[in-house]
């Protein structure tokens, strides 16, 4: 798979947009050219979540894991961990999301 | 990994709290429509600045070429925020409903019109008393904007629609087919207008007023009752919830009203008549550095820090930090679960508070007048712009001075823990 869409969730889509480009040059690193990676404000995931590899959601909205589940059964959801969120490690995160579904 | 563990029974219980007041449909409807309508209100504050400047030489000039009455008219139509409201968290609803939105915001603003009441003049034309759809009917719109849609929704859902022949081309029977439901939707309000006619209300928008809206504002706007919501904002955050999603409904519900009467009665030359509004809270919860009013403990992260592990931390988190975005700092730091912080967190913003409460009251500045929804505004900046006066901006520059002088301690604490740790961790 070379192509991924990744879709980053929190409460207003700014926080976690600056994750987005972090996770983006991770991505990059490991051949993955044609990746999209956006943030959107839990209000407008509905909207723009679709055909999204996975969704992740900031630890700040952990609670929405549910509802989002619910929303998308057939799109993995995560929590980003707490301490790779605040250290902006998008590497870390992407990597471990690789591993995860063996990208 | 210990102390993540013992809290984990509070974070359970709570969790699903916050999860389920968010996720549900009617607060999450308040608070996205409250926000949907901060355009007009932050139009008519600006207008209103420019009008109220403390120039006296530029106020003259505006009434003498006629602009100022212009302008005070343009602002008292900003004023009329119950119909944007209504319109607002109408479609809000109605969306999340799975019913036509601008359908569902219109249906919501006729009801709310159908129960506001008519004068008429002397001369035989008919009124709107414009109180009625500002300050005044503002929960009055809120709860019509909940229960019109919802009854318009069921009449839809249970499929009550006039279904026309496949032939008919498909906008023509889309515009047949909200009749009855917008017909049966509007039944009830024009006979709750019938019904509160004959009370000594006059009208249920009186009726809500008296009833609902009085007594909310003078409980949910007194100190104590602010206090409260700033404890559930830092106390969620610190457990790694974002609370002031949480308390955003309430905050809408309680202290938007005063804020548009503060700014109506300022239009109209009058002193405001409350000392605490919406954006007194917003502009200690967000204002200075975001939650738990961290400004400082940014500037202490990105200068004094000695470890290498603060001093990664707050290269990330300065910039996004002076512009109210907490996030990297609450889980990097972290914030969350800290016992260190824990104190200053919750503690500091209702020091400030009380602090911003005793000004307004001694009369050093003037509540904020100005409808600044605009999250991401540095503190410094923002308090020149919150229209009261250069007191509060000097004010707001020296409570971003006192977080970086109070964290300062608890900050070093933790630094010179993480030291020992990384000294430890090479020998």
């Amino acid at each position: 798979m070379e192509k991924l869409k990744i879709t980053l969730v929190c409460a207003a889509g700014m926080s976690t947009s600056l994750l987005c480009k972090k996770i983006i040059d991770a991505a990059k690193k490991k051949g993955f050219n044609e990746i999209e990676c956006n943030a959107y404000p839990s209000s407008e995931l509905k909207k723009c979540a679709q055909g999204s590899d996975v969704i992740l959601l900031g630890p700040q909205i952990s609670y929405e894991e549910k509802k989002v589940k619910e929303q998308f059964p057939d799109i993995p959801v995560i929590v980003i961990p707490m301490k790779d969120y605040g250290l902006m490690n998008g590497e870390k995160i992407f990597n471990d999301l690789a591993a995860q579904f063996g990208w | 990994m210990e102390k993540y563990k013992k809290s984990n029974i509070i974070q359970e219980k709570l969790l699903p709290l916050a999860g389920k007041m968010q996720s549900n449909k009617y607060v999450s409807s308040i608070t996205q429509g409250m926000t949907g309508t901060m355009a007009v209100l932050l139009s008519g504050a600006i207008l209103q600045l420019i009008c109220n400047l403390p120039i006296t030489p530029w106020v003259n000039l505006l009434k003498s070429c006629g602009l100022y009455d212009l302008l005070s008219t343009a602002v008292s139509i900003c004023n009329l925020i119950a119909i944007f409201i209504v319109f607002s968290i109408g479609k809000e609803l109605g969306e999340k409903k799975g019913v036509n939105p601008i359908h569902s915001g219109i249906i919501s603003l006729l009801c709310f019109l159908l129960i506001t009441p008519l004068t008429v003049a002397e001369n035989g034309n008919t009124m709107i008393n414009t109180s009625y759809l500002g300050a005044q009917g503002v929960i009055t719109a809120m709860i019509v904007a909940l229960v019109a849609p919802s009854i318009f929704a069921f009449i839809i859902n249970k499929h009550l629609i006039i279904k026309l022949p496949e032939a008919v081309p498909s906008f023509v029977s889309k515009s047949f087919e909200i009749i009855p439901p917008a017909l049966i939707t509007i039944v009830p309000f024009i006979a709750l207008r019938g019904i509160f006619g004959l009370t000594p209300f006059g009208s249920f928008t009186d009726f809500i007023y008296a009833i609902i809206q009085k007594p909310l504002t003078f409980v949910g706007n007194s100190l104590t009752g602010h206090i409260i919501l700033l404890l559930v904002c830092t106390v969620f955050w610190w457990l790694g919830v974002h609370g002031t999603m949480v308390i955003l409904p309430i905050v809408m519900t309680i202290s938007y009203a005063p804020l548009v009467a503060n700014i109506e009665a300022v239009s109209a030359g009058q002193a405001p008549p409350y000392l605490l509004s919406f954006m007194t809270l917003f502009a200690v919860v967000q204002f200075i550095g975001g939650p738990g009013c961290l400004f400082g403990l940014y500037v202490d992260m990105a200068f004094f820090s000695k470890s290498e592990r603060y001093k990664a931390q707050g290269k990330i988190s300065l910039i996004p930090g002076i512009f109210n975005i907490i996030e990297h700092t609450v889980y990097g730091l972290p914030v969350v679960l800290n016992p260190i912080l824990l104190i200053p967190f919750i503690g500091l913003p209702i020091i400030v508070y009380i602090l911003f409460y005793v000004c307004l009251k001694i009369g050093l500045f003037t509540t904020p007048i100005v409808s600044l929804g605009v999250m991401v505004l540095p503190g410094p900046i923002a308090g020149f712009l919150l229209g009261g006066g250069i007191g509060l901006g000097i004010f707001m520059i020296l409570m971003c001075v006192l977080s970086a002088v109070i964290y300062l301690p608890f900050f070093k604490a933790m630094d010179k823990q993480a030291l020992e740790d990384e000294k430890n961790e090479t020998a």
